[in-house]
């Protein structure tokens, strides 16, 4: 890679065995005194599991807290929808989980492009994030004796996964609300909800501060601070078409890079393979549904390409169960990646069922029959219940259709140990940042790193910071201040002023139909080349014939989709960039030109061990790929293989 | 499938308000409420008519958002099901579909559909001594399993925690109620040990705020439950009272 | 004691103030129905007719630790203050849920609540109006012919002529409703119903509601018809 730049990004992991580098790495984290704490402002945008969570602990610990979420309140960011379960490896039913154990899986499951202090870590506190959940008064699922229940999640050997019904993120969500709540009813967190990051200040090059849209008066208003935490989610909105909520963006993110953060890995996107199909172009988002209904479901699609006969007429002899066949030991419970790739292959191999052909099926006849409806009725219910009222098809009659979609996003924000970014001051937790998923997350293991960042690690590492930062007086009419307000209020005013032919939803479809193409579930050269070639000319357009009607001063949901979609334009080029270069595969990015004779994911840990932290080098030039290179002391590298 | 949307538009919380006829077309049996929505937002702004402001966000029924009194019913015909996950194939072609914001004193209209919902977060939060909280900090709890929890204690509690606070429940009700929001708040953490050292506090400040916020008295009508898209039961709203009840006399 | 009051600043101790005194004119009322039902032993009996004897038994309540009327009137005392209480609750509750709601809905359905729960207002105030109607016919004598203080069985008869017993019946629809939807909400606003007990506590309201119609209607049928030897 001889146009890489070789920068040095120092990831701060501390030294000596991995059990004792976090505790050590507290101890040795300088304090603030508590009488000071309160002295200190810290902005923390975003409501979810890492942003509420954070938000409370830090207000608890003594600091002046201003949260912030686009929503009308701090209880609907998107970690509410995740469904599964939070991984803990607490080892209550004493098959054999561990820290260690916990730690190699996801190492593995990364597919080892993931940091291994940063995992580690997060096996560790996730013991206690059950813990705080319960004590919070999250209702986990129990068994009869009144003890905690788990199961195993997403193909995991062990039973680790706490769950509370399919409603999980809700739950612990709610419960961060709850702690947040808490700390603004007493006067510690100022909440602003309705209000939209749109760019990051950045004085003599750190994080000092925020500029917002009211997206009620449509007010710009900067606020300033001593440490800035962004917490504001992935960016698989990019691919239009995504489980993620319609609001979710990279704008605070993009904003971000575009002031010096890094940004890690973007190729790095998570596809479920567990999605009810898309239904037409109307198609608005994409509905997951947990990836348990795969333990006693079949996925299978005809052998024969183009077959138009409904599912009961055809005979098993002329059914393919692609996953049990070609996986037999863990069958249809392979890993996400494997999954949704191999739905792909079939359904690109024509034999895709329902409307477009893209689709399989995924039929709990057999368990039916095994099981009894009542059983299958208690496990997956409320799935059935969701499938039937978006679909119209009744699941305990006709198989379900299923198809991968685009769920979470690996990439992010290049951070270090401390989860700081490239701008000191300038912090980044949960799905926001790059570090602890590696390639592929596994499942269960989103609402566990976000809920770890906020509550027990950021609240350590930013006293770190501040303890020993030297942060002069920054001032709302100081030059960098207002600069960075007037280039909001301008951009804005550049939107309202196109006054173009096309809507923002129409751009923002055919990027993400590009991208989902060219850079979905497998990529390749030719494919990504294309891309980058289109891209620049989209986003030329979308600049030159956008419509957006109304105002500034007022409620504009039009404003605000177009400033977002502005953003995903960029990021769409940068997505593609990342993926050309990556010319390995590795979990969630497939690269056709990297395969094993058998069709698996080929990495090529020569040249690809290490994060990919893109640094922006303004508007007329291609940013610059800068390394970490990752090292792998405790778990080997090895060719993952679920045969 | 072409309709006929009668949509209440209202500029901001000063404007008046109307309500405006718009046809729709191309509309599919497979979309959403909601896609529906989108898809009359294209027309109208191709047209050079501003959008309609409405609220959503998840569209999938979990995160609360979305909300809207569609022909005199809080999130549609369908029960147990939200706006977001409402199917155009519950209407037919040529029907006319009246749609309203939620409507309470303690919801001021922000614009068109769109609700100011804030009433419940500080019902909620209160003044963060005792409230729709358990008040401990992070860390120095005790292990997740030093308290078991019978079962059916558990999913009761997990029954009301279902709650989204999408407010379908005030939308329905008569009188503006909030009862069956809070009540299911008051019931998730009153059913569990952890809720218990707050909990005569925790049912009169919630009480205290929500009659604060203008929401009307409950009369035991029972269109909440009818309307909640979660299936939160009446039963929750017998509890509190129970609790209230008990609290007052308790706490004095 | 503060308690109560703490309570009753909140809107849910104003519907337990209106379950439980609503709970106390339930049960007047139910007794007030049997006590009705000695019409049916009509104008005879020694020395006077049944309802007269239950009248003098009500002036004389308590008798002798209480004087004459003293009992009935202590009766009164209360159920007027219940009247009162429940009156005030429900014009306070009424308040709350006419701002509750400031713009109205173009369109509204209703759901699943029955036509008793939503007329509880209007409902209750005719039977306030019927009340007091009532105490002025038969207890103050107003519009009863030959009025006669303690003759309450010809005070009946006369006085159940003409319009009078069809207003009676018409007002114990409200009536009705009103127990009907009232005696099942002071479980609710107690916090004694549940899912498991809903449809029996239901069932009982219902009871209740349709013995106090049933028999008072048939009360008023039997006095309307019934002619008094001049």
């Amino acid at each position: 890679m001889a146009t890489d730049s070789q920068v040095k990004l120092d990831p701060k992991i501390p030294s000596g065995p991995i059990e004792q580098r976090w505790d050590k790495h507290q101890f040795e984290m300088k304090l603030v005194n508590p009488a000071n704490k309160r002295k200190f402002t810290i902005i923390v945008v975003g409501t979810g599991l890492g942003g509420a969570a954070a938000a409370a602990s830090l207000a608890e610990l003594g600091y002046n807290v201003k949260s912030f979420c686009y929503q009308d309140s701090p209880r609907r960011a998107h970690s509410i929808a995740a469904q599964g379960g939070i991984n803990a490896a607490k080892n209550y039913p004493n098959d054999g989980d561990s820290i260690y154990r916990l730690f190699y899986d996801t190492v593995k499951g990364g597919d080892f492009r993931a940091r291994e202090s940063n995992v580690y870590r997060l096996a560790q506190v996730s013991v206690n994030i059950i813990d705080q959940c319960v004590a919070q008064g999250v209702p986990f699922a129990r068994e009869y004796g009144g003890l905690l229940d788990n199961r195993s999640f997403g193909g995991a050997q062990v039973s680790r996964t706490f769950y509370a019904r399919g409603q999980t993120g809700q739950q612990l969500l709610l419960g961060a609300y709850q702690a947040l709540s808490r700390q603004i009813g007493l006067g510690n967190v100022e909440m602003h909800s309705r209000t939209e990051m749109l760019d990051l200040i950045v004085v003599d090059g750190i994080a000092r501060g925020i500029v917002t849209r009211d997206m009620i008066t449509g007010k710009v208003e900067s606020y300033l601070a001593d440490a800035v935490v962004l917490a504001t989610g992935g960016y698989g909105n990019v691919f239009y078409l995504s489980t993620n909520a319609k609001g979710c963006n990279v704008t605070a993110s993009w904003r971000a890079y575009k002031r010096g953060a890094f940004f890690a890995n973007p190729c790095y996107t998570q596809i479920h393979p567990t999605c009810i199909p898309v239904s037409g172009d109307h198609q608005s988002k994409l509905t997951l549904m947990s990836e348990s209904l795969r333990n006693d479901g079949r996925i299978w699609v005809p052998k024969k390409a183009g077959d138009q006969r409904s599912p009961d007429q055809i005979p098993e002899s002329e059914r393919e169960y692609y996953l049990e066949e070609k996986y037999p030991s863990f069958g249809n419970l392979v890993p996400r990646d494997v999954a949704s790739r191999n739905a792909k292959l079939v359904c690109d191999a024509g034999r895709g069922v329902g409307q477009g052909g893209f689709g399989v099926y995924l039929d709990f006849s057999d368990s039916i029959k095994r099981l009894g409806k009542n059983v299958i009725q208690e496990r997956y219910g409320n799935l059935f219940d969701m499938y039937q009222r978006i679909t119209a098809e009744n699941p305990y009659e006709v198989p379900m259709r299923i198809y991968p979609a685009i769920h979470y996003t690996m990439g992010g924000l290049w951070v270090d140990y401390n989860l700081m970014s490239t701008i000191p001051g300038l912090f980044v937790l949960g799905e926001a940042n790059f570090s602890d998923h590696g390639a592929n997350r596994l499942g269960a293991s989103a609402l566990m790193q976000g809920l770890a960042d906020g509550y027990f690690v950021l609240p350590y590492t930013i006293g770190n910071y501040l303890a020993q930062a030297k942060l002069p007086k920054v001032e709302v009419g100081q030059a960098a201040v207002r600069e960075a307000e007037v280039e909001v209020t301008d951009r804005n005013k550049r939107l309202l002023g196109i006054n173009g032919k096309r809507t923002v939803d129409s751009f923002h479809r055919e990027v993400g139909k590009l991208l989902w193409d060219k850079c979905g579930m497998a990529r390749n050269d030719k494919g990504l080349k294309e891309a980058l070639k289109l891209i620049p000319e989209i986003r030329a357009e979308f600049w030159k014939n956008v419509r957006v009607l109304g105002a500034n001063e007022e409620v504009n949901q039009a404003l605000e989709k177009a400033g977002r979609v502005a953003d995903f334009l960029e990021l769409a080029e940068l997505l593609c960039l990342d993926a050309l270069k990556r010319t390995e595969s590795c979990g969630g990015h497939f690269r056709e030109e990297s395969q094993t004779p058998d069709g698996e994911a080929l990495r090529d840990d020569d040249n690809f061990a290490h994060a990919a932290a893109w640094e922006y080098a303004g508007p007329k030039n291609q940013p610059i790929r800068n390394q970490e290179p990752l090292v792998f002391e405790y778990v080997h590298p090895s060719q993952r293989s679920y045969k | 499938m072409n309709l006929t949307l009668r949509v209440w538009r209202q500029k901001n919380a000063k404007d008046r308000g109307r309500i405006v006829e718009y046809k729709v077309h191309d509309v599919s049996p497979d979309m959403s409420f909601l896609e529906m929505l989108d898809v009359t937002n294209e027309q109208l702004i191709e047209k050079g008519e501003e959008p309609i402001a409405f609220d959503h966000d998840c569209r999938e029924g979990i995160c609360g958002m979305c909300g809207l009194v569609i022909n005199g019913i809080p999130h549609g015909p369908e029960s147990a099901t939200t706006t977001c996950q409402l199917h155009m194939r519950n209407f037919s072609n040529g029907d006319t579909i009246t749609i309203e914001p939620w409507r309470a004193r303690a919801f001021p209209i922000i614009r068109d559909l769109i609700v100011d919902r804030t009433a419940f977060d500080r019902i909620i939060r209160v003044d963060g001594k005792a409230g729709g909280f358990v008040s401990i900090s992070t860390g120095g709890v005790p292990d997740a399993n030093a308290i078991p929890i019978p079962k059916d204690d558990a999913d009761l509690a997990m029954d009301a925690a279902a709650c989204v606070g999408c407010g379908a429940c005030v939308a329905a009700c008569p009188n503006a109620s909030a009862m069956l929001f809070v009540a299911a708040k008051v019931g998730h953490l009153g059913l569990l040990p952890q809720g218990q050292t707050e909990r005569h506090n925790r049912v009169l400040r919630m009480v205290s705020q929500m009659d604060k916020e203008g929401f009307g008295g409950c009369t035991n009508m029972g269109e909440c439950a009818a309307a909640c898209p979660k299936e939160i039961s009446l039963d929750f709203i017998a509890r509190m009272n129970c609790d209230m009840i008990k609290a007052s006399f308790v706490k004095g | 004691m503060t308690g109560v009051l703490t309570l009753y600043r909140s809107s849910i101790g104003k519907k337990a103030a209106m379950a439980i005194t609503g709970l106390l004119m339930v049960l007047f009322v139910f007794v007030h129905m049997i006590g009705n039902l000695k019409v049916y032993y009509g104008p005879g009996g020694t020395p006077e007719p049944m309802l007269d004897v239950y009248g003098r038994f009500l002036r004389e309540m308590g008798y002798p630790i209480l004087g004459h009327e003293q009992g009935l009137w202590i009766a009164r005392l209360l159920l007027l203050g219940a009247v009162g209480l429940h009156v005030w609750s429900a014009i306070q509750l009424t308040e709350r849920r006419w701002t509750g709601r400031d713009v109205k809905y173009v369109q509204q359905k209703t759901l699943q609540a029955s036509w008793a729960s939503r007329t509880m207002l209007r409902g209750g105030v005719i039977i306030g109006l019927f009340i007091i109607g009532h105490l002025l016919h038969l207890t103050l004598g107003y519009f009863v012919p030959n009025f006669k203080d303690g003759a309450v069985y010809l005070n009946v008869v006369s006085g159940l002529k003409g319009i009078a017993p069809w207003l009676y019946i018409f007002a114990m629809l409200p009536l009705g409703l009103h127990i009907y939807h009232g005696l099942w909400s002071f479980f609710q606003t107690l916090g004694w119903n549940s899912q498991r007990s809903t449809e029996l506590l239901r069932g009982l309201a219902l009871l209740v509601a349709l013995l106090v119609v049933v028999g008072n209607v048939s009360v008023v049928l039997t006095a309307m018809m019934t002619t008094l030897p001049s």
